[in-house]
């Protein structure tokens, strides 16, 4: 428990401290924003409504893999891949501080995205802002798990920033279709349905533990 | 006979190329004539005979897909290559069964419907199969280090069998919900279709048992290779 | 009837392609491996 801690404690601080992934993250996720917009010809609010949930995935999906990208890009550098084999503790840990750090910097971004989005596409989300967070986060919940463990398999490809989209997006897709499904029924103003929400729980569930047992042979150096 | 570093996988595939090669023939044969015999279907005509092919070939896919992740998961537990060798090879074999299952869905749908792609529930989850197994395969290539290679797959393998389920129920919710109203109905097997099905099932599988067996066999043959190589004072030249 | 034609002209021709490229690399591989012996 203590290396989850320490390991989400120094990533966080150590991006905190320069702050390039959060900032780039964030400003891709607000120009594929823009760039859907300008994607779409003038359309009626009610059309807008019905394709905005694909869209705002579409956008979290690209800062998330952007993010991802980059999760292990300072141990790569530094050498300290092996450092992080070697922990004492159960390498499972390592994992979930990981993951747990990608989760916090996905969703400050994925806030500012919703902002930004919100604006652009003239959708007020202030009344659907609370159950609108717990579904993004149940899908950045998927998203960081499996996107934090094969970030570490990527990292050591030949082409790794396009291996990590290859690997991950067909694997992304029961979490999106749940995602989406649960974002759409919230902007029609209908209640979550349960069947979305028990899709990503399940997904979610089972993607952390295919992620935490198998992080440990992705590690061995 | 040279003499390659064996075990009980390597040994198994190699004993099974024969009989299953000989099943295979025999069961095709019999398989075409029961296609060519079989009645023409009251609503779709002679093209409903791709339904002896194509479904047969789904079945091989994911035998294929399940075998790669079992290989991987006991090369995981068990660390012997052998059981790597196993899951690269139902790989590379079940990619196959996957294209013609994506290619001969398409040509059915086309003559059917007159329309080449739908996003029809069974046809979307093997096109999401299909992008995992490619992604496997290029793992593996792009992956640097044999050893690290047969690890990373392994991993993957075990997550893309995991997601085929969900993806099943994703895909089920996704279908109530969508825009598209058409769905691909799966004819009924009528009097007179059970035998060219069933026996396009087995000639599936036996077939991808056999071609499992050759790849299985290559792979053990390119390994004792590598090591012959490896341990030798000079390389060997190749003519 | 072209399509069905089509269809298993594809699927039996794939196959037997990959079963022929099987059977050429393990020639080669035995060959390869006969020379080395001495």
């Amino acid at each position: 428990m203590n290396t989850l801690l320490a390991i989400l404690w120094k990533d966080l601080v150590s991006e905190w401290r320069s702050r390039d992934r959060v900032v780039a993250m964030a400003l891709f996720s607000f120009l594929v924003v823009i760039v859907l917009h300008f994607a779409l010809p003038d359309v009626d609010p009610v059309e807008v409504r019905r394709l905005a949930p694909g869209l705002l995935w579409v956008a979290y999906v690209f800062a998330a893999l952007l993010g991802l990208n980059r999760a292990f890009a300072l141990e790569l550098e530094n050498e300290a891949l092996s450092a992080l084999a070697m922990a004492p503790a159960d390498r499972g840990f390592v994992f979930l501080g990981k993951a747990a750090a990608n989760f916090v910097l996905l969703a400050v971004v994925q806030f500012a995205t919703a902002v930004v989005f919100g604006l652009a596409f003239a959708l007020d989300l202030v009344p659907v802002a609370v159950p609108l967070a717990g579904v993004v986060a149940l899908g950045s919940l998927g998203i960081c798990s499996v996107g934090t463990l094969f970030s570490a398999v990527a990292v050591r490809t030949r082409y790794r920033e396009v291996m990590l989209p290859l690997l991950i997006l067909p694997l992304l897709v029961p979490v999106l279709l749940g995602a989406v499904s649960a974002t759409a029924a919230l902007l029609q103003g209908e209640s979550l349905p349960s069947a979305s929400i028990q899709l990503l729980v399940v997904t979610d569930a089972v993607f952390l533990i295919v992620s935490f047992l198998g992080f440990d042979y992705v590690l061995d150096e | 006979m040279t003499a390659i570093p064996d075990s009980a996988i390597d040994r198994g595939a190699r004993a099974l190329v024969l009989p299953t090669g000989i099943l295979l023939a025999v069961l095709a044969g019999a398989w075409l004539a029961a296609v060519a015999r079989a009645p023409l279907d009251s609503v779709q005509g002679v093209i409903q005979k791709i339904l002896y092919v194509h479904p047969p070939l789904a079945f091989a896919a994911y035998a294929g897909f399940a075998l790669t992740a079992l290989g991987g998961a006991f090369f995981l537990w068990r660390g012997d290559e052998a059981w790597d060798h196993l899951a690269r090879a139902a790989a590379e074999v079940g990619v196959l069964f996957c294209t013609l299952v994506v290619v001969t869905g398409p040509i059915w749908a086309k003559g059917t419907w007159g329309r080449w792609w739908s996003w029809d529930l069974r046809l979307t989850i093997t096109l999401l199969l299909w992008f995992v197994y490619l992604a496997y395969l290029l793992l593996r290539s792009f992956t640097e280090g044999n050893e690290r290679a047969a690890r990373f797959a392994a991993v993957y393998g075990i997550a893309g069998l995991a997601v085929i389920p969900l993806n099943y129920f994703a895909l089920d919710l996704a279908g109530g919900r969508s825009m598209h109203p058409e769905n691909l109905q799966r004819s009924n097997l009528g009097a007179g279709m059970g035998w060219p099905f069933a026996l396009g099932a087995l000639v599936c599988l036996v077939a991808f048992a056999h071609l499992l067996a050759r790849r299985i066999e290559v792979e053990a043959l390119r390994s004792a290779l590598a090591e012959r190589v490896a341990r030798a004072p000079r390389g060997l030249e190749h003519g | 009837m072209g399509y069905v034609i089509a269809a298993y002209a594809i699927a039996i021709g794939a196959v037997g392609l990959y079963f022929a490229h099987l059977v050429r690399e393990r020639g080669r591989l035995r060959r390869d491996l006969d020379r080395g012996e001495r």
